[in-house]
C-alpha cells in the first residue's frame, strides 16, 4: 500500500507544496478533467438519474457479492479460464509468480492496474528475473523514473515533457526532442517490441460481468488490447468488488465511467474478454487466468464503510478535491490518492499506519458530489475520525485539549471570559497584520502551514449584546410623525 | 496450484464474503428491476440513414474519418484514397464472408498493394502491414463506435497492429445508442454465442499522458476510417 519512504504525511505534503511544477501540472489536469466531466454530464442529460441507477446497481452487487463472485467464477471456467481466489497479497503474488515460472516467462507486459500496484507485483516478478514492462504511456514514464502513479487516470501528470524526454533519451541512448509526437512515436516503437516478445500479459479489470464470465477493460491507448492479444498467456487481476451482474449493468457503468474520468462518451477501446482464444482463433492468449483479490476488502463488508466498495475508480473525486489540487497524488504516500485514497487506504492498510489521511480534508464534500455512484466520501471521512476518537487513538494532547474545551464551552460565563482572554494572550505573538505566524508549542501544528488570525477585538456575543442594548434604547426614544420606517416606505 | 487447493480457497473466500454480509451461502439472488434508463437523444434516430449520418459525425468529432458510399465504385475510390494518403504497400484483411471485403481486396490489388487474409502470414505479417481492414458487426450512432467480435478469420490483430484501420459498416447495422449495442451483445452472449474477445473501437488510439497533450496513435491505429455502405452498395457488391 505504501509508495513513499517518507513516513510523515506533513513532510510529504510540504515537499509537494514546494514543487511549483507539480502544482501547476495538477491544477491543469484537474481543470481539464473537471470541465470535461461537466460537459459530458450535460451532453448525456439526466445525470442524477444515471448516478442513482449506478449507485443502486453497485449496492445490490456488493450486498450479494458472494453470489455474483460464484457466478462469475463458474462462467469464467465455463469459458475455459482458470479462476483463483487470493485472500492476501502473498497468495495473489505467489500465484502469478507460479504461472510465470511454469510458463518459463522471460518478459511480462502489463497494462495499467491499480490492484497490481497494491500487490507490489512487479517487484516479485523482477526478483524471479522476469523483465516487467508497464505499457500505458503514463505508467511507462513513471516506471522509467522509478516513481509510483500520482493519479488514478493520469499516472504521470506530475512530469513535464522535458523530464519525459530525459527519461526516454536515457533508454534511447541519444538525445530525443521533447515534442509530444516524437516522444509518443518513441514509446510506441519501444513498447511494440516489448509486446511482441512478451510471454505473459497482465491486466487489471474494470468490470467483470458475472452472467457471462467476461472481463471488461477500458483504455484509450490500446495497450490493454495488445496485452490481451499478443502474449500467449493472459492474467487478469481484479479486486473482489469489481463486478457487475449483467451486460445491462455494464451498460450503465460504461455511461458513468468514461464521462466521470475524462469527459469522454466512451473510451477508444472497450475490450470484453471471455476466456482464452477459441480453437478456431489464430490470435489471443492460449491460457487465461483470473485472480480475484481480497487483500483487506472483505473486512470492509458489513461495516459502516461498505459503500466504498462501490467505487469504479474513475478519479472524479481527485479532480474536484482542493487538498489534492495543492499536494498532488504522491503526498498521500499510498497507491490510492485523493478522497478515495483517504477513505480506502486506512481500511486496506490499517488505521495505525494511515491515521493522518482522514484528516487531510476540508470536508467540503465536493468529492461526494462528484462521485458517479454517489459514495458519501466525506461522511466516511468523518466516520474514520469519529472512530479514532472513540478508540482513543488520538494524541493525548489533542484529547486533553478537547476535554478542556468541553469544560469551558459548557460554562457560558467562563467561556466568555476565555474568549476575551484569547486575544490578550495571543496578541504579543501576532505581527503587524494581526496574524500569528510564529511556530511554537501547540500553535505549531497550525502555524507551520498557515497563519492564524487574532480573535476579533470584540467577541460576537459581546457585539450581539451591545447591539441589543442599542436597539432597546432606540425603541424607547419618542417618535415623531412622518419619521421612521413607515414614512420612508411611503415616500 | 492443485485443483483441490484452489477449490478450498474459493470455498473459504466465498464463505467469508457471505459471513461478513450476514447472509446464507448458496441462496438464489434475483437481480431487481432497477427501472428504465433515462431517455437519450439518439433513441430518436428513426431511420438507418439518420443513424449512419450521426455515426459519421460522432467519429469525425474524435479525429476519425467517416464517409458514406452508395456503390462499389465509390468504395474502391475510398480505398484508393487511403492507399495514396498513407503510402500503403501491404494490407491484412479479415477473412469473413462479406462481399465488400472482396471489393476492397480487388481495389487494393489494383493499386499494387500486397493483400493477405488473416491469419495468413500471422502476427509477423500483420505487424508489417500499413493497413488492416475489418467489417463492423454493429456501429453506434451515439458514440461513433464499431463492434468487432474476434472469431476465426476475424482476428484481433487486424484492427490493432497496423497503423491504419479501415472499418466497413453496413448502413443497416448502425444502431442508435451504446445501450442498443450492449443489449445485442449481451443477448447473444447469454445464448452461448460469446467470442473470446469483443472490441468496441471508437476512433483512433489516444493518450493525454504527456502534459495532458492529446497524442494520437500511441499503441493502436492512429488513423481510423469508417466507410458506411448503404443497402444498394452491399447488394451490388454481393452480385444480387
Ligand atoms: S470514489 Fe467515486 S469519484 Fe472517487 S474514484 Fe471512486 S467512483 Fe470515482
Amino acid at each position: 500500500m505504501r509508495t513513499s519512504a517518507e513516513r510523515s504525511f506533513a513532510r510529504r505534503a510540504q515537499q509537494a507544496l514546494a514543487d511549483s511544477t507539480l502544482r501547476a501540472a495538477v491544477r491543469k489536469a484537474q481543470e481539464r478533467f473537471r470541465t470535461g466531466k461537466r460537459n459530458a454530464e450535460a451532453e448525456l442529460g439526466h445525470w442524477e438519474a444515471w448516478r442513482r441507477l449506478g449507485e443502486a446497481i453497485r449496492r445490490h452487487t456488493i450486498e450479494n457479492l458472494d453470489f455474483y463472485l460464484e457466478q462469475l467464477a463458474d462462467n469464467v471456467e465455463k469459458n475455459g479460464g482458470t479462476v483463483v481466489f487470493a485472500a492476501t497479497e502473498r497468495e495473489a503474488v505467489d500465484y502469478v509468480v507460479q504461472v510465470a515460472r511454469e510458463e518459463g516467462a522471460r518478459r511480462v507486459v502489463k497494462s495499467k492496474s491499480m490492484v497490481s500496484e497494491e500487490l507490489h507485483l512487479n517487484r516479485a516478478l523482477e526478483a524471479l528475473g522476469v523483465d516487467v514492462v508497464e505499457t500505458d504511456l503514463g505508467e511507462y514514464i513513471i516506471q522509467l523514473a522509478g516513481e509510483p502513479p500520482s493519479h488514478i487516470i493520469a499516472p504521470s501528470i506530475h512530469k513535464n515533457r522535458r523530464q519525459i524526454a530525459e527519461l526516454f533519451s536515457r533508454v534511447a541512448g541519444e538525445a530525443l526532442p521533447d515534442d509530444t509526437p516524437s516522444l509518443t512515436r518513441f514509446a510506441r516503437r519501444q513498447l511494440r517490441r516489448a509486446f511482441l516478445e512478451a510471454d505473459i500479459g497482465i491486466t487489471g479489470c474494470n468490470f467483470a460481468v458475472a452472467e457471462t464470465g467476461t472481463i471488461v477493460l477500458v483504455s484509450n491507448e490500446g495497450n490493454a488490447r495488445l496485452t490481451t492479444t499478443l502474449p500467449r498467456v493472459h492474467i487478469a487481476i481484479m479486486g473482489a468488488e469489481r463486478i457487475v451482474p449483467t451486460w445491462d449493468d455494464l451498460d450503465v457503468m460504461l455511461h458513468l465511467l468514461p464521462r466521470s474520468a475524462t469527459g469522454q462518451k466512451i473510451t477508444s477501446y472497450v475490450t470484453a474478454i471471455s476466456g482464452p482464444r477459441r480453437a478456431q482463433d489464430a490470435d489471443g492468449p492460449e491460457a487465461f487466468h483470473l485472480v480475484i483479490v481480497d487483500n483487506g476488502r472483505l473486512d470492509i463488508l458489513g461495516t459502516a464503510y461498505q459503500d466504498v466498495l462501490h467505487c469504479i475508480r474513475c478519479g472524479a473525486c481527485l479532480n474536484v478535491c482542493p487538498v489534492y489540487r495543492h499536494i498532488g497524488g504522491h503526498a498521500y504516500g499510498s497507491v490510492y490518492s485523493g478522497p478515495i485514497g483517504k477513505v480506502l487506504t486506512p481500511l486496506l492498510g490499517g488505521m495505525d499506519e494511515w491515521h493522518e489521511l482522514p484528516h487531510a480534508s476540508s470536508l467540503c464534500a465536493a468529492c461526494s458530489e462528484a462521485c458517479p455512484v454517489r459514495i458519501p466520501l466525506h461522511e466516511l471521512l468523518i466516520e474514520h475520525r469519529t472512530e479514532q476518537v472513540t478508540r482513543g487513538t488520538r494524541p493525548w494532547a489533542e484529547r486533553w485539549a478537547f476535554r478542556l474545551y468541553r469544560w469551558v464551552v459548557t460554562r457560558p460565563a467562563l467561556y466568555r471570559r476565555a474568549v476575551r482572554w484569547a486575544r490578550r494572550l495571543l496578541a504579543p505573538l501576532a505581527d503587524g497584520e494581526g496574524k500569528v505566524r510564529v511556530q511554537i508549542g501547540p500553535l505549531k501544528g497550525w502555524t507551520a502551514q498557515r497563519d492564524l488570525p487574532l480573535p476579533a477585538r470584540q467577541s460576537f456575543l459581546d457585539w450581539w449584546e451591545e447591539e441589543g442594548r442599542k436597539e432597546a434604547a432606540r425603541q424607547h426614544e419618542p417618535r415623531t410623525e412622518g419619521e421612521g420606517r413607515d414614512g420612508e416606505r411611503s415616500a | 496450484m492443485a485443483n483441490g487447493a484452489r477449490d478450498a480457497r474459493r470455498e473459504a473466500f466465498l464463505n467469508r464474503v457471505a459471513a461478513r454480509l450476514g447472509k446464507p451461502r448458496g441462496r438464489r439472488v434475483v437481480r431487481p428491476d432497477f427501472g428504465p434508463l433515462p431517455p437519450q437523444a439518439e433513441e430518436q434516430l428513426a431511420t438507418p440513414a439518420a443513424r449512419a449520418a450521426a455515426f459519421c459525425r460522432a467519429l469525425e468529432a474524435l479525429q476519425g474519418h467517416a464517409s458514406r458510399v452508395a456503390d462499389p465504385s465509390e468504395l474502391a475510390d475510398a480505398v484508393r484514397a487511403i492507399v495514396r494518403r498513407h503510402g500503403v504497400r501491404q494490407a491484412v484483411l479479415w477473412d469473413a464472408a462479406h462481399p465488400a471485403l472482396e471489393q476492397v481486396e480487388a481495389a487494393l490489388g489494383a493499386s499494387g498493394v500486397t493483400v493477405r487474409r488473416w491469419p495468413d502470414g500471422g502476427t509477423v505479417y500483420a505487424e508489417a502491414c500499413e493497413l488492416g481492414v475489418v467489417v463492423a458487426e454493429m456501429a453506434v450512432a451515439q458514440t461513433g463506435s464499431v463492434v468487432l467480435p474476434a472469431r476465426g478469420g476475424q482476428g484481433r490483430s487486424v484492427s490493432l497492429l497496423p497503423p491504419v484501420l479501415l472499418v466497413l459498416v453496413d448502413e443497416e447495422r448502425v444502431v442508435g445508442t451504446l445501450t442498443d449495442a450492449l443489449r445485442a451483445i449481451g443477448q447473444r452472449a447469454r445464448s452461448g454465442d460469446l467470442p473470446a474477445c469483443v472490441n468496441l473501437v471508437t476512433g483512433p488510439s489516444r493518450s493525454a499522458d504527456i502534459e495532458m497533450d492529446l497524442s494520437i496513435g500511441v499503441h493502436g491505429p492512429g488513423a481510423v476510417y469508417a466507410v458506411v455502405m448503404n443497402g444498394s452498395a452491399s447488394r451490388e457488391a454481393d452480385g444480387r
